[in-house]
């Protein structure tokens, strides 16, 4: 065959044709203009004030918040694709109940389609809040438990640390209350004052010793078991606002160690390995569905990454 | 009899082992137990809080509505595990999801013995008697299977062959009804391995549990209910019941032949919803004897619950003006009511309630030597879905107490408007074990709260100082010159008591934000005067009862003062030594949103177009019921008792 011969033939052709589409889709492939955009995912501005402002409130950081609301609104997302609003008896069964008053001879397919178009299963409270436990207990399977896994919250308690803490208290929840803790939280720590004559009695007590995070929140309450589980040991901090007034702490480390009963090594680690997967699995699957979105947050992009 | 007994032995033993595997459910020591010291110990004593009453799928009423967790699901929600819940969707998976704000100290399953075996025979395809006409009915139409079986708890107890009295069981619980009581062991044996499971026996002691159950008379449809707990994993090879004994002192009796006193076995029962008990619970005892063996085997009362309050009634009676027994009050008084309608029950009475048998118990002390109705005061969820301890007011998932609601019902309100999410029990005790709780019990140092967590001590004493809400060392001060809630009063000639009361208000925290400051802190007395006549009078000894606090109901937010803590030192100014008397406290929140109005404002409730209020959600505008709830804590008495006596 000669050259001109081949250049004419049928099959060559189809090969070079075919390698210039590839070539071609290759192209287009890492330029990025085949893609198919991700959905956009936005908040607006107000609800991202809004969330600021809880924050403030609560005293709680933005961040974690705003990420958990974009995690709602994923997994409301994810349920509407996948017809949930629909399909779940409670959520149609809160749709139709909406819808009908406004449409009383509709069926129920077009009330449940008009109920997408007002954007009723985002905004009724109800149908959002069940969208979102569905979409949750589909990731965490809420129901399922081993021997092992049924210790899970003991086996944390009996591995946080101990600490022997010491607790002035100071009534009040005005700004003169916390001046005055203030200041006698200076005098304690210039030692011109000991714990023990400083500030009111509590019925939490002054000194509890080899106590547990648990244990702080049970007696002192919760803003006091964080704030414990953060400080450094052997210097006071605070005042520690409460619903019950201002707290000074100090605390040293505790040496006790837990006698642990027979068995229990064993049902621990299978819990722990049980509840590793478990938890791990939940924030992988989210970090997953977020990252299959476009993620707009007005004034708040940069929240979005820890 | 004595044969049937060891066969229930004989298959109990079987059981558990096949349960336990490989020996890991081999008896520990309630001895060791007992000697076990935590490491966070404390001899003045720590507040546990913790829930004696949950049911799980094992009570009939929880399964015929559609609760599928068992025992181990209950304590896992009780460490603050999140738990799936009904109603299930056709794959079988929950729908809905709750968790507690904060984890108990302690729980029981108190699952009702009466059906155990029946239940299980009708779930488990192996067993014999599973295509019986009973369970294909109990399985298709469980609502009405509900009714229809629960009326056996409604039969008196009849004759039976072994010369006691029983319940007639269901057919297919064969003859003598041994098929039913051998099945029973299978549930039986469970919630002792989940109780097991869960007891921390390290030195952390991070978390208690109890074996315990209930007994489910209700004669007539009176409630006569008992919860019974024993001290440690020695337990009877099965668990006597209504149908098995038909009335209490029938069920102490049990209680004393299969519990092995030797082998560390010990138990207490605890009545509860003495409101639904059409004036039966507190029925005066026949003699000094049984007054006797009545006090000394429920030495505590269930005084609130998710079916309602049983503090005092406030109808009748000279000089009773206590506005704050008009709480979370049912609308009938036995269950039969609660079915037909409230006009088929007669009027709530005084004599259901707690403050009045504290009253009586005072005369029947003094005429028969003994009182059958020295109460300390728990509470309890009585929660049907295994949310133990759930008690919160903005995050009830409803708990379906006597089988009804909360397996359709959702959308709409998650319970029946007259329903509460009920109360939570807290024990002071020096440590976080079963013996040390259990001891706590039996000298009732323990107060009951509406769900919150307040901290309440009380001590009493005539000796007690005059300073003790201004000094260090409250406590060691109490237990030095007096008793502490649950005790009885040495005399001092001359000396009126003191009653030391300290409460302070639950702190809350980042999740737990619907907790109110203290409004007031009331002494409640009752007393028995010199010709028998009975008294009580309810003084506020601090706080401000006026203070102002109030509650927005269309957005719960709350506003007006309060208090963090209060503390008095009370001396009685009317004290006569001569009569006995009892003293115990009552600690008011300001008012905050109930559940019910929660729940109303989510849905966007208007109740002034009443034809868009959605189904579901109509009792929002129920004006029976109240849009507000004032929570509180109870302590358990202090009794004083003249010298001569």
């Amino acid at each position: 065959m000669t050259a001109r011969a081949l250049l004419r033939h049928p099959l060559l052709h189809f090969a070079a044709l075919g390698l210039a589409v590839y070539l071609g889709q290759s192209a287009l492939q890492t330029s990025g203009l085949l893609h198919s955009p991700k959905p956009l995912l936005q908040l607006d501005a107000a609800t991202v004030e809004q969330l600021r402002q809880q924050a403030r409130a609560k005293s709680i950081p933005f961040e974690p918040l705003l990420r958990a609301r974009v995690d709602e609104e994923v997994l409301i997302d994810r349920a509407l694709k996948r017809g949930l609003d629909r399909r779940d008896p409670v959520a149609r069964r809160r749709l139709l109940q909406n819808m009908r008053l406004s449409y009383p001879e509709a069926g129920e397919a077009e009330l449940l389609r008009r109920a997408r178009a007002l954007d009723m299963p985002r905004r009724d409270v109800l149908v959002r809040r069940r969208l979102i436990e569905r979409m949750q207990g589909e990731i965490v399977d809420g129901s399922a438990t081993t021997v092992a896994a049924a210790r899970a919250p003991m086996a944390e308690q009996r591995q946080a640390p101990r600490m022997h803490l010491t607790h002035v208290f100071v009534a009040g929840r005005d700004a003169e209350a916390q001046q005055r803790a203030e200041a006698l939280r200076d005098a304690l720590a210039h030692g011109e004052i000991v714990p023990d004559e400083a500030g009111e009695p509590h019925l939490g007590g002054r000194r509890l010793r080899d106590v547990a995070p648990a244990d702080i929140r049970r007696q002192l309450g919760g803003a006091v078991a964080d704030a414990a589980a953060r400080m450094q040991a052997g210097q006071w901090h605070g005042p520690v606002g409460s619903a019950q007034g201002w707290h000074l702490l100090h605390a040293t480390p505790s040496e006790t160690a837990v006698r642990s009963d027979a068995g229990w090594e064993q049902r621990a680690a299978r819990y722990l390995a049980h509840e590793q997967r478990r938890r791990g699995a939940v924030a992988e699957e989210l970090a997953g569905l977020r990252a299959g979105y476009t993620i707009r947050l007005p004034g708040a992009q940069e929240a979005l990454h820890p | 009899m004595a044969e049937a007994r060891t066969g229930l032995w004989l298959l109990a033993a079987l059981l558990l082992a096949a349960c336990g595997g490989s020996g890991q459910m081999s008896m520990p020591d309630p001895v060791d137990d007992a000697q076990r010291r935590c490491v966070n110990a404390d001899p003045l004593r720590q507040p546990f809080f913790g829930d004696t009453h949950i049911h799980t799928r094992y009570s009939l009423d929880a399964s015929t509505q559609g609760t599928r967790l068992g025992p181990f699901d209950a304590y896992r929600y009780a460490l603050g595990e999140r738990i799936g819940i009904q109603p299930y969707d056709d794959d079988g998976e929950a729908t809905r999801f709750t968790q507690l704000a904060r984890p108990l100290d302690f729980a029981m399953v108190t699952d009702h013995a009466e059906f155990f075996g029946e239940i299980e025979i009708c779930s488990n395809p192996e067993a014999t008697g599973h295509n019986s006409l009973e369970c294909i009915l109990l399985r298709t139409a469980p609502d009405q299977s509900f009714l229809l079986i629960n009326a056996l708890l409604a039969l008196p107890g009849l004759p039976a062959g072994s010369g006691n009295t029983e319940v007639p069981r269901l057919p297919y619980c064969g003859l003598d009804g041994r098929r039913c009581r051998e099945q029973a062991l299978t549930p039986w044996a469970e919630m002792q391995r989940a109780a097991e499971t869960f007891y921390d026996r390290s030195t952390a002691c991070s978390f208690s549990s109890f074996v315990a159950y209930e007994w489910t008379g209700s004669p007539g449809t009176n409630n006569l209910h008992r919860n019974v707990v024993f001290a440690n994993e020695r337990v009877p090879a099965y668990p006597p019941s209504y149908i098995d004994q038909p009335n209490i002192g029938e069920l102490w009796d049990a209680l004393d032949e299969g519990c092995d006193a030797d082998e560390g076995c010990r138990w207490l029962t605890i009545p509860h919803n003495s409101n639904l008990s059409g004036g039966t619970m507190f029925e005066a005892p026949e003699d000094g004897a049984f007054a006797a063996r009545r006090g000394q085997a429920e030495p505590l009362v269930e005084v609130y619950q998710h079916k309602g309050d049983s503090e005092c009634l406030d109808s009748t009676g000279a000089g009773m003006a206590d506005e704050f027994c008009g709480f979370e009050k049912l609308p009938y008084n036995n269950f039969g009511a609660q079915q037909l309608g409230p006009p088929d029950s007669g009027s709530q009475n005084e004599r259901d309630f707690v403050r009045d048998a504290l009253k009586r118990g005072l005369g029947f002390e003094a005429e028969l030597g003994a009182n059958p109705f020295a109460y300390g005061l728990v509470g309890g969820s009585d929660t049907h879905i295994a949310a133990s301890g759930e008690t919160a007011e903005n995050a009830y998932p409803g708990h379906g107490g006597a089988g009804q609601g909360n397996r359709d019902e959702v959308p709409g309100l998650t319970d029946l408007i007259e329903f509460s999410p009920g109360g939570l029990t807290v024990i002071w005790a020096e440590q976080n074990t079963r013996p040390a709780l259990f001891d706590a019990m039996r000298r009732r140092e323990v107060y009951a709260t509406s769900g919150t967590r307040p901290i309440v001590r009380l001590f009493a004493g005539s000796e007690l100082p005059a300073d003790m809400c201004t000094a260090d060392g409250f406590a060691a001060a109490g237990y030095e010159a007096g008793v502490p809630m649950g005790g009885e009063l040495a005399a001092v000639e001359g000396a009126p008591p003191r009653i030391a009361v300290w409460a302070m208000r639950d702190p809350g925290d980042a999740t737990v934000t619907t907790a109110q400051p203290l409004q007031q802190l009331q002494i409640i007395k009752g007393w028995r005067d010199a010709d028998g006549t009975l008294h009580e009078e309810v003084r506020t000894v601090a706080g401000d009862p006026d203070n102002g606090a109030s509650v927005d109901t269309a957005t719960c937010e709350t506003s007006g003062s309060g208090a963090a803590s209060l503390c008095t030192v009370w001396e009685d100014p009317d004290f006569d030594p001569d009569e006995r008397a009892f003293y115990y406290a009552r600690v008011l929140e300001n008012p905050s949103c109930r559940w019910s109005t929660y729940q109303c404002n989510a849905a966007g409730v208007d109740c002034d177009d009443p034809d868009g209020v959605p189904e579901g959600f109509e009792d929002c505008c129920n004006a029976n019921y109240p849009k507000t709830i004032q929570e509180r804590a109870w302590t358990s008495p202090v009794w004083y008792r003249p010298p001569e006596s």
